[in-house]
């Protein structure tokens, strides 16, 4: 009988390929911003690593397969299964906030319904029982966890490995073997799961589960170069990371920060998702397509008090720490609301990878910085008043005029989203102002196109080693004959 | 053979294009204003430090481009979001140069000590080898060799000796023996860290051996101890921690090659400087 599988391989580091989950995210309640996201939690205490990979996928069950390179044989109790909903908190607790603030009773809250989106890509192909035929593979163990049945394997060439994947029909891209040999000569493992439905319905369960694998290694990284084998656009990931120490950072890509209290249109709130995401996206492009994005950083320390200032989510409980797999808290009843105790410190990174940009695998280190970091929106409501209504009311109308025609600026910088198409936002309080209706084109809102500060730079920069060398030019000959005489 | 150029001290260059970079990491971090005090207390604290021990040693005040040379490696390198830190790493660096020396040479590199020691010292600081954006990584390449060209560089075998013998373990290692396509060996080698590291940090002159040979052979070892511990340790600023341990050694390299030690001051010491260029 011939079974479907999807090949998702996720290359975790020094041992795993975290890969590029195919299919769209839906989380139970609400929608992430990025729904074609991976995500993984990765807990890091001294060379002991844990990384948990939230699998995505939609489908069948029993269309479902993933290939994970390890850098061990990975024991059974090295694999486990967890629950979704440490994922759904995590998420929650350290997505992008809307925040709300209201002119002369500046109480706030936060806005966080996200708008359900959806988009599915997805690779299948039919595939045969899993056979082993080649001899330049070997099964190193054979587990079943949860309702997931995991073999392990060991290949000697890429060749081999790609022929048996292509043999049970695994749809292997043409690229794959450019890393699959590097892998193979840096020793690793191959994990190769899929999903025992018979087991699945005995348990109940409805989704599968993220699945958890431990191991000791001095290497802290994410393998992500098989992933990117795959897939042809780019991919989202994002990381949830723990340690002990301070936040977490990329060491061979720029760690940038997204940009964060930014007072936005009140507009925003039913396009918040939207805005992110075209926020990301022009970040995204500024940076190089080749940069991480800091999205949040958090003290979780049980003697830090402030968990999160707002919070959009309760912070992450001794249950859910306990289902990363951080092992260096302790539960504690009575900490102030707080049921753990221990220091602890949390990173979300979120990286857009494609194969261009992102030529080697993630590589991380935890250094020792403590400070928070989120990104963070505001709106601020004005309250609506008449010029006639009080002697103040004319002033503060322009000031919220002022203000409305910033947060039009900011959304235009951030977003590129055009600012005239909102000239009713100014509009409605110059009426109240009884200033004359301009033109549109006399608003001064002139669309701007991308500013990347490169060209100027590097513009600047020849210019004045040219003029340097103009004004030296009597030298140059010197120099050139000096180096001439060096080399040779 | 000596020109104009040749006559200015080549630290003006030094500290123009190092400025340059500088500015180009402040406009990557949108003019973060902790950045930009940590900045302004790096080179304020560097030149007050070298301003009061020179005026009780030698009283040359033109040492106070080497401060600022100095404050601008730091700002580069140092990362940390506490303030005394800075002040203690430009203190370190600076007074490095006054107490640590044998011979008319600093034993460290005062911009790598400084970083070293208060990393070593507080656990509170740390260094971002992936801080440099790409297109910073061009900028810098161009612009340092643009001033190793017009410099004559004094010091351009030992960066040169470096970055090959580096760059040449990395390549074998990557490319050839475990098959990366080559854009994963050229990602590598354009760390920012590394490039500032090579053509800013081990050509300063007062620390390095005085002797061609004794400085590749310098660098060789370097290289080869930074990618051991950079490909097989997971120890991504292995480059700049090698320096740190191997700087008290240098003694050693010019016992062996005997040469005369550098003085920034251009005329009493041309001959040697292009002895090289022979």
């Amino acid at each position: 009988m011939k079974n479907k599988l999807i090949l998702t391989a996720i290359l975790l580091f020094s041992g795993f390929v975290l890969q590029s989950f195919c299919g769209f995210y839906v989380s139970t309640g609400n929608q992430a911003i990025f729904n074609k996201a991976s995500e993984v939690i990765m807990v890091r205490d001294g060379n002991r690593n844990i990384i948990t990979m939230k699998n995505d996928f939609q489908g069948n069950p029993k269309d479902f397969a993933m290939v994970i390179p390890v850098p061990v044989v990975l024991k059974e109790k090295d694999i486990k299964v967890v629950k979704n909903t440490v994922f759904t908190n995590l998420n929650k607790y350290s997505e992008p906030r809307l925040v709300e603030y209201f002119d002369q009773s500046p109480c706030y809250n936060y806005e966080n319904d996200y708008k359900k989106e959806a988009r599915a890509a997805v690779a299948m192909s039919s595939v045969q029982k899993l056979s082993i035929k080649d001899d330049k593979i070997s099964i190193e163990a054979e587990y079943k966890v949860g309702e997931f049945q995991i073999l392990i394997l060991s290949a000697k060439e890429s060749s081999g490995l790609k022929n048996w994947l292509v043999a049970n029909n695994y749809q292997i891209p043409d690229k794959a073997e450019e890393v699959l040999e590097p892998y193979i000569k840096q020793n690793l493992k191959f994990f190769v799961v899929k999903v025992d439905v018979e087991e699945m319905k005995k348990l109940g369960r409805t989704e599968l589960s993220p699945i958890q694998i431990s191991y000791e290694s001095d290497k802290f990284m994410l393998p992500i170069r098989l992933g990117m084998a795959n897939a042809k656009d780019f991919q989202d990931l994002i990381v949830y990371a723990f340690t002990k120490k301070g936040r977490v950072e990329c060491t061979n890509y720029r760690t940038a920060k997204i940009p964060t209290n930014k007072n936005l249109p009140l507009f925003i709130k039913p396009r918040f998702q939207e805005f992110y995401k075209d926020m990301f996206q022009k970040q995204y492009t500024k940076t190089g397509k080749n940069a991480v994005f800091l999205e949040y950083a958090w003290n979780l320390s049980a003697n830090n008090s402030m968990k999160c200032d707002p919070c959009s989510f309760s912070p992450p409980s001794y249950t859910d720490l306990k289902d990363a797999g951080i092992s260096f808290v302790n539960y504690s009843s009575q900490n102030w609301g707080i049921d753990y105790e221990g220091d602890l410190f949390f990173t979300r990174l979120h990286v857009r990878y494609d194969r261009e940009n992102f030529p080697n695998d993630l590589l991380f280190q935890e250094t020792p910085n403590t400070e928070n970091f989120q990104g963070r929106y505001i709106m601020q409501h004005n309250v609506d008043v008449n010029v006639k209504d009080c002697d103040g009311a004319k002033n503060y109308l322009i000031s919220v005029l002022e203000r409305r025609e910033n947060e039009l600026e900011n959304l235009e910088q951030l977003t590129n989203w055009d600012s005239s198409l909102y000239s009713d936002y100014t509009d409605e309080i110059k009426d109240k102002l009884g200033y004359k209706k301009e033109q549109k084109s006399a608003l001064g809102f002139v669309t701007s196109g991308p500013k990347n500060p490169f060209p100027y730079l590097f513009t600047i920069l020849f210019v004045g080693i040219l003029s340097l060398l103009i004004f030296k030019l009597k030298n140059i000959r010197k120099v050139a004959v000096s180096l001439k005489t060096f080399f040779f | 053979m000596l020109s104009y150029l040749e006559t200015q001290d080549a630290r003006m260059y030094q500290i123009f294009f190092l400025s340059i970079f500088l500015f180009a990491v402040l406009f990557l971090n949108e003019f973060d204003s902790n950045y930009i005090l940590q900045i302004s207390i790096t080179i304020s604290t560097c030149l007050l430090v070298q301003f009061v021990c020179t005026y009780f040693t030698n009283k040359d005040y033109t040492s106070l481009r080497s401060a600022f040379i100095t404050s601008l490696g730091l700002s580069l390198l140092l990362k940390t979001d506490d303030m005394y830190i800075v002040v203690l790493a430009s203190c370190l660096a600076i007074a490095s140069k006054f107490v640590l020396k044998t011979n008319q040479k600093h034993i460290f590199n005062p911009a790598n000590f400084g970083v070293i020691a208060v990393i070593i010292l507080t656990q509170k600081a740390w260094i971002s080898p992936g801080q440099w954006g790409s297109h910073l990584i061009e900028l810098f390449v161009i612009s340092s060799l643009g001033f190793l060209v017009i410099m004559k560089v004094k010091r351009l075998d030992i960066a040169l000796t470096f970055i090959v013998a580096y760059g040449g373990m990395l390549f074998l290692r990557t490319y050839v023996f475990l098959g990366w396509p080559i854009d994963s060996f050229l990602h590598q080698i354009s760390n920012g860290t590394l490039m500032l590291f090579t053509f800013f940090m081990i050509t300063d002159p007062k620390t390095t051996p005085n002797h061609p040979t004794a400085r590749i052979v310098f660098a060789v070892i370097l290289a080869g101890i930074s990618f051991y511990l950079n490909v097989f340790q997971q120890f991504y600023t292995a480059p700049l921690w090698v320096l740190f341990f191997m700087s008290p050694f240098t003694f050693i390299f010019d016992m062996i090659w005997k040469e005369k030690s550098f003085t920034w001051n251009q005329n009493s010491v041309q001959k040697m400087e292009f002895s090289l260029i022979k």
